[in-house]
């Protein structure tokens, strides 16, 4: 998969860097505002890198709700491979012992409870602390399977949450003080966080060596009259070039809002 | 009818709609209308599309799909979900919603329809109580109200699933649906959330249980409210707002509210000392959560039965109850719930002389505390961990430990933790031969105990008054004392700690030579009737003591001994 829209050639090349074994950084956060294009990147990266790289790209902010860190660790396994961590599931089997099963379907009056693939039910957690004794057991045994698993010289397993806002503040509390730290920490492993500011300053802090880069829209027109061709649109005006300069500046170099504006350009006829 | 997406065609192209996109002159109305069609849920996927075929007019499900993914309109998600941008959803659905109430209502609608037709799964159950709100705000804010309930509740505690919920609800008032009833039940949603039963406004909910004929949202409401009362100390107010909870859920069949209302009302009447009434209400919530699968709530209930039976003194029925309560606690998830009943035995044990058992008890329970700095929990740890080196005869480490556990107890704000560490530090340095030190601690704390009507704690306190008055030689006082500790515990119906205050009485009696009311024959009544319990009670350290006493009461009084614990 390639990106379509104008790219951010430095911070491509930067990422690409990055997730290779002969990277020093660790953490890896991509800031920007909604629309400027992260998730196509992330998606880019994913699609670029070796077979021999395992890869989990981690959708933090679904549409569906829902969300929660047993949710997000489940992910990161079935997207590098849940064989590959005994320790993780032995310790979801532990935690599941008592419940109801993961797929059944409870009915509790007319209100239908179940778990749809990886959304755990009936976790008898009872309070917040509880549900954070849980999180953390699971999450030790991720890290020791990491930690564990054996990968291919030279490949590296990358870790990309993205979506990183108006999360959960105890989704929240757990990617910035366990989760990101405790990939970084893990020689094999590169993490990716995308967001609008993707981790706070302190956050950065403590994880140590890490490499921030901020998409702020891509606003050269020679690049969006590339993509103006390869999507075979034309302006409807005597010169291409301005009028792309004052869409870009409307859109603030936005590449979803050009994307979408571009596309309701008419066809180039043939 | 015409077809919802032919209406939204239509409507924008006569309005204003072509301004509600960034961009949108760019669209046509075919274009434009399509887009607001997909944006009316959060997210959704083909199967869900073709439920609402009917509404496409002459265009397929795939046709209009492939015209909004072309468009780059909608962003596809893992799973092939397809959702619309937030900024330009929020927009879209705003401006519908305020140019075309009716529209929206009836997209609402259709989308709550299709949702609840699709395979069932969190994420569309999650939607199509989204849309019911919408829709019908009346009927479909009861329905979010019940699915919130449900699943804050045993056995499921989804409070991540009662966020969402709660936040959709948010949404569909910010948007100006279901006004005034979607504002109060939001209110009571947000009360289901972490810390939000802390910060709940009892005021609001008041008034708008005056507004709600839905029996939940009555039920649920009251039960806040007591919950709010209990917590500033009204505690008749609650214990009157529980009984009508009960009353609301047991006339709409529901066990599970019927449960939660019992179970808050034994707590209030423990609050009361009223433990015959709160071992009832206790043994019948657990019965109503068992029928419902509440397995956690059942092993709190039976847990409070054998705190019960602490307190009254039974202190083999209560460690019955504390082991069952951990064997129902074991297989959940409930761990802070374990650790809480694990401290509680703990203390019995104590009691019992069974200090290696008691601190093996203690150090699971910490070992779950730390890890989450539940500072509570670390308080009470601490406390029991001093109680056994006071035990063990080690005051100044006990006082270390009591002195720590205080510090924790004022982290968390918690007073009565706050007194009875008091009590404690006060009794170590009592034993330490600083009782000068121990007395103001000791009154201050008795007064608190006072202020918040604990009387468990008061009588406990004036104990720790009349040894520490004994040890500095007033004995008059501390005869005093330690009779008004021994009426408060025979009061509360607590023979053990009742029988553990007699012995320093008659001690303190015998220094005095048996003032009225006191005599010899009394005093060994007194100390037969303490021996026979502690026999009964296993506790074989309280039983020696009373037999060293007993035998001191001879009929020429023998010199004072003095005890290792008095506490």
């Amino acid at each position: 998969m390639g990106l379509n829209v104008a790219d951010y050639h430095a911070d491509r090349a930067a990422l690409d860097a990055f997730a290779r074994a002969s990277c020093a950084n660790r953490a890896f956060f991509l800031d920007g505002s909604p629309g400027m294009g992260k998730s196509y990147i992330l998606e880019w990266l994913c699609g670029v890198l070796p077979a021999a790289h395992r890869v989990a790209l981690v959708e933090l902010d679904r549409p569906q709700g829902g969300q929660s860190p047993q949710l997000i660790l489940c992910e990161i396994t079935d997207q590098v491979g849940r064989d590959r961590f005994p320790r993780f599931l032995q310790v979801e089997h532990r935690e599941a012992e008592g419940r109801r099963s993961r797929n059944a379907v409870a009915i509790v009056r007319d209100v239908h409870i179940e778990g749809d693939g990886n959304f755990v039910t009936a976790s008898t957690a009872e309070t917040p602390r509880d549900k954070e004794l849980v999180t953390r057991d699971l999450t030790n045994a991720l890290l020791d399977d990491l930690r564990q698993m054996s990968v291919p010289a030279g490949h590296t397993v990358v870790v990309a949450l993205d979506g990183y806002h108006d999360l959960d503040e105890a989704i929240h509390r757990w990617l910035v003080a366990v989760l990101v730290p405790g990939l970084a920490r893990v020689d094999h492993v590169r993490v990716i966080v995308s967001g609008r500011t993707a981790l706070q300053p302190n956050a950065k802090r403590r994880i140590g060596t890490t490499h921030t880069s901020t998409l702020g829209g891509v606003t050269e027109v020679e690049e969006w009259e590339r993509v103006l061709d390869a999507e075979g649109r034309f302006a409807p005006a005597e010169h291409t070039g301005s009028y792309l300069k004052a869409m870009i500046d409307y859109f603030e170099g936005a590449p979803n809002d050009i994307m979408r504006w571009m596309m309701s350009l008419p066809r180039k006829e043939g | 009818m015409a077809a919802l997406l032919d209406e939204l065609t239509e409507l924008v192209s006569v309005s204003p709609g072509r301004r509600w996109l960034r961009g949108g002159g760019a669209y046509s109305a075919g274009q434009l209308a399509a887009m607001i069609f997909v944006s009316v849920p959060h997210w959704l996927d083909r199967d869900v599309f073709v439920e609402l075929r009917n509404e496409l007019g002459g265009r397929t499900p795939d046709e209009v799909l492939a015209e909004v993914t072309n468009l780059r309109l909608v962003r596809r998600h893992r799973g092939d979900v397809l959702a619309a941008e937030k900024v330009a959803r929020t927009m879209l659905l705003n401006a519908l919603a305020r140019d075309a109430p009716d529209v929206f209502a009836r997209l609402s609608d259709a989308y709550a329809g299709a949702f609840g037709r699709r395979e069932p799964g969190f994420g569309a159950r999650l939607e199509q109580l989204y849309h019911g709100v919408a829709a019908d705000p009346p009927h479909g804010c009861a329905e979010l109200l019940r699915a919130a309930v449900t699943w804050g509740s045993d056995p499921y505690f989804e409070t991540g699933a009662v966020a969402d919920l709660t936040g959709r609800l948010q949404e569909q008032v910010d948007r100006g649906v279901a006004a005034a009833a979607g504002m109060r039940y939001l209110a009571l949603c947000r009360t289901y959330l972490p810390g939000g039963a802390a910060a709940a406004d009892a005021d609001t909910l008041r008034s708008a249980l005056a507004h709600e004929i839905d029996p939940l949202f009555q039920g649920e409401a009251t039960i806040r409210v007591g919950a709010v009362d209990l917590k500033a100390g009204h505690v008749e107010t609650a214990l009157a707002a529980f009984d009508s909870a009960f009353s609301i859920f047991k006339g709409i069949g529901d066990e599970r509210g019927c449960g939660e209302a019992l179970w808050r009302r034994a707590g209030a009447l423990v609050r009361l000392d009223m433990y015959d009434a709160a071992a009832g209400s206790y043994e019948a919530a657990a019965v109503a959560f068992d029928r419902v699968g509440g397995s956690v709530r059942k092993a709190h209930c039976v847990k409070g039965m054998a705190d019960i039976e602490l307190y009254r003194g039974r202190l083999g029925e209560a460690a019955g109850g504390f082991e069952r309560a951990l064997a129902f606690f074991a297989p959940t998830n409930a761990r802070m719930g374990e650790a809480s009943t694990r401290v509680a035995y703990a203390n019995l044990k104590i009691l019992r002389g069974r200090l290696d058992e008691a601190l093996s008890d203690i150090k699971s329970a910490l070992a779950v505390y730390e890890a989450v700095d539940e500072e509570l929990g670390i308080g009470n740890c601490l406390q029991a961990t001093g109680k056994i080196e006071f035990e063990r005869g080690d005051f100044s480490r006990a006082l270390d430990m009591f002195t720590e556990a205080r510090s924790m107890f004022e982290a968390a704000r918690r007073r009565s933790s706050i007194i009875n560490a008091s009590f404690l530090q006060g009794a170590s340095l009592t034993q330490l031969g600083r009782p000068d030190a121990a007395l103001p601690l000791i009154e201050e704390a008795l007064q608190g105990a006072t202020d918040i009507g604990d009387r468990g704690a008061r009588a406990w306190g004036l104990r720790q008054l009349g040894l520490a008055m004994e040890k500095v030689g007033a004995l008059g006082e501390a005869l005093t004392a330690l009779a008004d500790s021994a009426r408060g515990f025979d009061e509360l119906g607590d023979p053990v700690e009742g029988s553990i205050t007699g012995l320093a009485l008659v001690r303190v009696a015998r220094s005095l030579g048996f003032p009225d009311p006191f005599d010899t024959e009394d005093a060994k009544s007194r100390v037969n009737t303490a021996s026979r319990l502690f026999e009964e009670a296993d506790m074989p350290r309280y039983l020696w003591q009373a037999k060293e006493l007993a035998g001191t009461l001879a009929p020429r009084p023998a010199n004072p001994i003095g005890f290792a614990f008095d506490g």
